[in-house]
């Protein structure tokens, strides 16, 4: 450096004149040729590298831009979530108010009020149900309860707003019914685990796996013609006044969410 | 524990019993929660705040039982008094001893309600009512023991033995 600033300012420029000369006459292009044959791989390198910073800062930039795009999404997978069971929901409950009304114009002398399972007994022992709709609504003791399925059971207590309903599965239930296909009358009655038994046929009457079991209407408790079930098992001993029929009710009591109550029938 | 979060404890408890688990069950039986939760309390931590678990959680059932107001609480408060006295068990460390408990007193509660029940004009079928009911109702209470009592013996500890006042 020492040496450079004893070279006069008339010199460089008298340098770099004649530098620009020779360019203008084309006569350092070879020169110029072998500076650009040993600065391209290096420029071409460093470009590169310019490149993957840039594209470091992109990605950093992307990063943060995908985040919040990815807790937008998350939200609307959410939202359509709670949307989807809110309409799986909709569909179901749309299911049984069908079935409530094609049983409702199948039996057009019925006066139904519609009601929703709020409550199960909690005792094992007892098979009882609470639903959202009392004495307010009209119902009272001794209403039939049915579902499009068939019968549940009769209401046996009423509130303001709810009321407690007896299954025919329950040890204290007795419905008068009768066998479709032979008319053999005889009392269903629940049993101990949920099921129910049909007793006092007559012996001689035929009983048969399969056959379908109504209501017979003796008593007047309950409308004549609802489904009970159908006969799973016959026990017929001679030795016995009556034979008996285990019967699988149609209705499923497990998962019970609306019935309807019978209000009037003819 | 403070009687009022028994009370808010019990209460879920009994909703519980009687909404969610009826859907979960199978075979139409569901645990007895509620008993197995007062008996079991009853026996960490003795008679008196066993009695008024007992007291709380056999109300909470009968307000949401068909059963008469009463009697469920009459029931889980005779057997506290009975189990209450296993708190002195030399065996009460074991989880033997409170499972063998609860197989008793779940089935002893049950057999209970329906001898009331008859004894206030509900016809009752003895014979298949154990075998259909007690029977699997007990033993399926002493498997939902299984991880039920460890948890309580975790409340237990970290609740800490109070003075209950009336």
């Amino acid at each position: 450096m020492s040496r450079l600033k004893g070279i006069p300012a008339a010199l460089l420029l008298l340098f770099i004149l004649a530098f620009l000369a020779l360019e203008v006459t084309h006569l350092l292009k070879p020169v110029e040729n072998v500076v650009a044959q040993l600065f391209f791989p290096l420029q071409r390198s460093l470009d590169s590298l310019g490149e993957r910073f840039t594209n470091v800062g992109r990605h950093f930039q992307d990063l943060e831009t995908l985040r919040s795009q990815n807790e937008e999404l998350q939200k609307l997978v959410d939202q359509l979530v709670i949307e989807n069971i809110r309409l799986r929901e909709a569909e179901i409950e749309n299911i049984t108010l069908r079935q409530q009304l094609a049983f409702k114009e199948a039996n057009p002398d019925y006066q139904l009020v519609s009601a929703q399972v709020i409550g199960h007994d909690p005792s094992n022992v007892l098979e009882y149900i609470t639903i959202d709709r009392g004495s307010g609504d009209g119902i009272a003791v001794g209403m039939p309860v049915v579902t499009s399925q068939g019968l549940v059971g009769r209401v046996v207590e009423t509130y303001p707003r709810s009321s407690r309903v007896l299954f025919i599965t329950d040890a204290s239930s007795s419905v008068n019914a009768l066998i479709q296909n032979s008319r053999a009358t005889g009392v269903v009655q629940g049993k101990p685990g949920g099921g129910v038994v049909m007793r006092y046929i007559q012996q001689g009457e035929e009983v048969k796996v399969g056959d379908l079991i109504l209501t017979s209407g003796l008593g007047g408790n309950f409308p004549r013609r609802l489904v009970i079930g159908q006969v799973t098992a016959v026990r017929q001993k001679d030795i016995e006044l009556f034979q008996e029929a285990e019967i699988e009710p149609t209705v499923d009591f497990g998962h019970l969410e609306m019935v309807m109550i019978i209000t009037d029938f003819e | 524990m403070n009687p009022y979060a028994a009370v808010l404890l019990l209460t879920s408890a009994a909703l519980l019993q009687s909404s969610l688990l009826p859907h979960l069950s199978r075979g139409g039986l569901k645990p007895d929660l509620v008993v197995m939760l007062v008996i079991s309390w009853g026996l960490l931590r003795g008679v008196q705040e066993g009695l008024l678990w007992a007291f709380i959680g056999g109300l909470a059932l009968d307000l949401l039982s068909a059963t008469p107001l009463g009697l469920s609480a009459l029931i889980l408060t005779l057997l506290t008094l009975l189990t209450s006295l296993g708190q002195k068990s030399i065996y009460r460390t074991s989880i033997l001893f409170p499972l063998a408990v609860i197989f008793l007193a779940t089935f002893g509660y049950n057999l209970a309600l329906l001898l009331g029940w008859q004894l206030l004009g509900r016809p009752a079928l003895w014979g298949e009512t154990f075998l259909e009911v007690l029977l699997p109702t007990g033993l399926l209470n002493t498997l939902v023991m299984l991880p039920l009592y460890p948890l309580l013996s975790w409340l237990h500890r970290r609740t800490g033995p109070e003075r209950v006042e009336w």
